[in-house]
């Protein structure tokens, strides 16, 4: 019994050993799970795209992909996490429009956001909307403007944390409205919806996402879209760009990036995967019903995708005064 | 629309025979998670949420709940036994309930437990069924002013949980605030504390926190104590029945609890330790004799707990109805949703009743099974305190770091336990009350971002505070309390030390006896 069992084992390890050796590195990527770091904790927009684009990936590869969550730091240590991984493709990230935000905010990050990763893909993105108080005297874009002008420092807006998107697009709003209402940061998304729909404050900018459930039941007014477009989820709702602040544009995205240093192959074939997942219904109508849709590129355009948002954001972030001290 | 006929649909849904058994395996699951120290509800979900990928909605979701609910009344058991709170709201049944397991008491402590939380329960579920669209307006009323006035109010309640010395007590709820501001500064993004540490960059980890002071000081405590299985236990049935005594003191407190823990929990901004803090605070102060309390007293671990579930099943009520979750596992619980393309919000009750009266009716079987399944664990819960302490502490300082490491994945989290654990014994040594501190520690960052938040709202002008009806009515109770609170020290003062606090002399000392 124990030396058949032996035997069964080493002639186990043997051909495990085999297979290492003989196998070109790529011939089957991957032949083990992937992990796929959220750099947030549980339940956000980034860890719903991923847990979907991982159970899609997961069901094609007939091997799983571990959504491993590694929150805190606002983002940098997950980040960080993957940065520090052996390059193999068998550890990748996902990262948002925050990712790009962040390194033009924050001072001291554990690592070069420009340099330090492999672009692999792009996934989607969602326009944010102006979610107002369901009680604001103002209905149109331009409404709302002249009614923040007529009031100049007295209103208030959500955000959810210097450099996150919301007071990106607030601050951005208020350059190009010429109007001045005051940042107010809160813990998350929701519960700054929960202060608007309470009327303690005007206004949020946030993801079309979290604010559509929210708009179609009355509980707040969805004023404009950050968008160039009109989004088909909600065909109603004007743009700013339409609106008279022309070109104005910011959107929530997400994309996933490895360690520097992937191989090109490995890149191509996680590339390959993920817009496949893409293009598959069960994923458009995943990201759709939420007002979003998916933006597939290839490894290039996606690095110059990223590149682009690092330079807007530095800009931005200049121009409106956002910085941690 | 008849609400009867949503029940009956809602028991339906929950009665199907998949959901049951679902149901069952949650509330299985999360119960056996919740007793290993160091994982609480959060942990718990979120390990088992992969599970529920492939299960139709609201079975998903029926077998989350329970993983929920049965993870935060574990978390009880390894309090009243081991002293190891797995959630903020289970520190607070530690003071009441590890003395009552030194006393040879676990039985009953533990069986208390269980059906206060049962009752707590059933009213948070009533409450969600009866009132969910009325609670649901009111708490919108709760803005940034109205939040800090409920937290200040609910710190110097907290200050009462104190023992014997008020300045100590105070001295570590002031700790634990200061222990809270380690992390970002929300409005400046300034990292405070944080001595170049990424990891301290979102605060202390509460998990570690808790489970250094009040776990690992227990355990390094028992060290120099040389203790040996101080607590034969017997475990017959009757061993665990309340006596007629237990029983006449815990109704009240249980029925207060329930009412406490769902009101603070239908709050989207507050979540449940709040509740169970106050609980605690409000029956000690009208308790007749205030020193039983810390010494073992039921009504510290009934009213609590009682507290604690209502305030669990109440928390589903902005989750559910306006998609906003009250906790970070409720966040959870959300995504699980929004994976199985249900968007909850306002619109789940009308496009989704089926889920929502199916969940609803679910919660109930749920709080069912945790007593069918927990009243004959009880005794093999208590036998494992026979465990000799050799074999049992390093066992539970393995299972508090492995639970410690899951909630953020993070070594450092670890090295935080040791430090707390450290702390907590010093503490101890010098006869400091732990509690306060995890009190703070909770209360203090909420106190003041909201403070901060109604300040930039209201431009500066603190009178505006005032003037408004919920948060002035609750500034002036808060004021109201302290008066009372410095008058009853002046009058014991004038009395000379008069019987009751003469009584409460030495009483803080039972965490070092």
């Amino acid at each position: 019994m124990t030396t058949s069992f032996t035997r069964t084992c080493a002639t186990a390890i043997a051909l495990i050993g085999v297979a290492i050796f003989a196998q070109p590195a790529l011939a089957n990527f991957p032949e083990r799970p992937v992990t796929l770091v959220v750099p947030f904790a549980p339940g956000g927009s980034n860890d719903i795209v991923a847990r979907q684009l991982a159970l899609q990936l997961g069901e094609m590869w007939g091997e799983p992909v571990i959504v491993e969550n590694r929150p805190g730091g606002g983002a940098t240590i997950g980040t960080g996490h993957v940065a520090a991984q052996e390059p193999d493709g068998y550890t990748i990230g996902i990262a948002s429009v925050t990712f790009t935000m962040n390194a033009a905010v924050q001072t001291n990050i554990p690592y070069d956001s420009r340099n330090d990763f492999t672009p692999i893909a792009m996934i989607g993105q969602v326009p944010l909307v102006i979610g107002a108080r369901p009680d604001i005297p103002a209905t149109t874009p331009q409404e709302l403007i002249e009614y923040l002008r007529s009031r100049p420092g007295e209103l208030s807006y959500g955000a959810t944390g210097v450099g996150s998107i919301q007071h990106f697009a607030g601050e951005l709003f208020n350059q190009r409205a010429g109007t001045d209402v005051q940042v107010v940061q809160y813990q998350g998304g929701g519960p700054a919806l929960t202060d608007v729909m309470g009327s303690h404050i005007e206004y949020s900018i946030g993801s079309l996402t979290q604010m559509l459930p929210q708009m179609n039941a009355g509980n707040i007014k969805g004023i404009a879209l950050t968008s160039m477009e009109r989004s088909p989820a909600a065909p109603d709702v004007p743009t700013l760009h339409e609106s008279g602040l022309e070109g104005f544009e910011i959107l929530q995205w997400w994309g996933i990036l490895g360690p520097r240093g992937v191989p090109d192959d490995v890149v191509a074939t996680l590339n390959g995967a993920i817009n496949e997942v893409l293009a598959t219904d069960t994923f458009k109508e995943f990201l759709a019903r939420d007002g979003g849709e998916p933006m597939p590129m290839n490894p290039q355009e996606t690095a110059a995708f990223i590149a682009g948002n690092f330079d807007r954001w530095a800009e931005v972030a200049v121009a409106a005064n956002i910085t941690e001290q | 629309m008849d609400i009867w006929s949503n029940i009956l649909t809602g028991f339906g849904v929950a009665l199907s025979f998949e959901n049951l058994v679902y149901c069952f395996f949650g509330v299985f699951l999360g119960t056996f998670f919740g007793v290993l120290p160091g994982i609480g509800s959060l942990a718990a979900v979120t390990m088992l949420l992969p599970i529920t990928y492939y299960l139709e909605p609201t079975t998903a979701l029926v077998m989350l709940a329970g993983v929920y609910y049965g993870a935060e009344y574990g978390g009880s058991t390894a309090s009243i036994l081991l002293n190891l709170p797995g959630t903020p709201s289970n520190a607070v049944t530690c003071l009441d309930g590890y003395p009552m397991t030194q006393q040879g008491r676990a039985g009953v402590a533990l069986f208390s437990t269980t059906v206060a939380s049962f009752i707590g329960g059933t009213c948070g579920i009533l409450a969600l069924y009866a009132l969910s669209p009325i609670i649901v307006q009111w708490a919108l009323a709760f803005g940034p002013a109205e939040y800090f006035a409920v937290m200040i109010f609910g710190l110097v309640a907290a200050a009462t949980v104190t023992q014997d010395a008020p300045a100590k007590g105070l001295a570590m709820v002031v700790l634990g605030m200061a222990l809270g501001t380690v992390g970002s500064d929300i409005d400046s993004g300034v990292a405070r504390f944080t001595f170049g540490y990424f990891e301290l960059r979102d605060g202390l980890s509460f998990i570690a926190l808790a489970m250094g002071l009040f776990g690992l000081s227990e355990i390094i405590l028992s060290i120099r104590e040389k203790v040996n299985a101080p607590f034969i236990q017997k475990v017959t049935l009757r061993s665990m029945i309340p006596s007629r005594d237990d029983v006449r003191r815990s109704v009240g407190p249980v029925f207060r609890g329930a009412g406490i823990g769902g009101f603070f929990g239908a709050l989207p901004g507050t979540g449940p330790s709040i509740g169970t803090f106050i609980s605690y605070a409000i029956e000690k102060r009208i308790a007749r004799d205030p020193s039983r309390f810390g010494k073992g007293a039921i009504e510290g671990v009934t009213a609590p707990e009682s507290a604690n579930n209502a305030a669990v099943q109440a928390a589903f009520i902005p989750t559910l109805t306006l998609g906003i979750p009250g906790s970070a596992t409720m966040a959870v619980m959300m995504g699980a949703l929004l994976i199985h393309g249900i968007t909850p919000g306002p619109q789940l009750m009308t496009q989704n009743p089926d889920i929502f009266w199916g969940l609803a009716a679910s919660f109930w079987i749920g709080n069912l099974l945790l007593i069918v399944l927990n009243i004959p664990m009880i005794g093999l819960w208590v036998r494992m305190l026979k465990i000799p302490y050799g074999v049992l502490y390093p066992a539970v300082i393995c299972f508090i770091c492995i639970g410690v490491y899951t909630v953020r994945t993070s070594a450092f989290d670890v090295f935080v336990v040791l430090g707390f654990g450290l702390l907590g014994y010093a503490l101890r040594l010098m006869r400091f009350e732990l509690a306060p501190i995890l009190i703070g520690f909770i209360l203090g960052p909420m106190v003041e971002e909201n403070f901060k938040r109604a300040m930039l709202i209201f431009r500066g002008d603190f009178t505006r505070m005032l003037e408004r009806p919920i948060s002035g009515t609750l500034l002036g109770m808060t004021a109201l309390l302290l008066v009372w609170t410095v008058w009853t020290v002046i009058r014991n003062r004038r009395r000379g030390v008069s019987g009751g606090l003469a009584a409460l002399k030495g009483t803080g000392n039972r965490n070092a006896d």
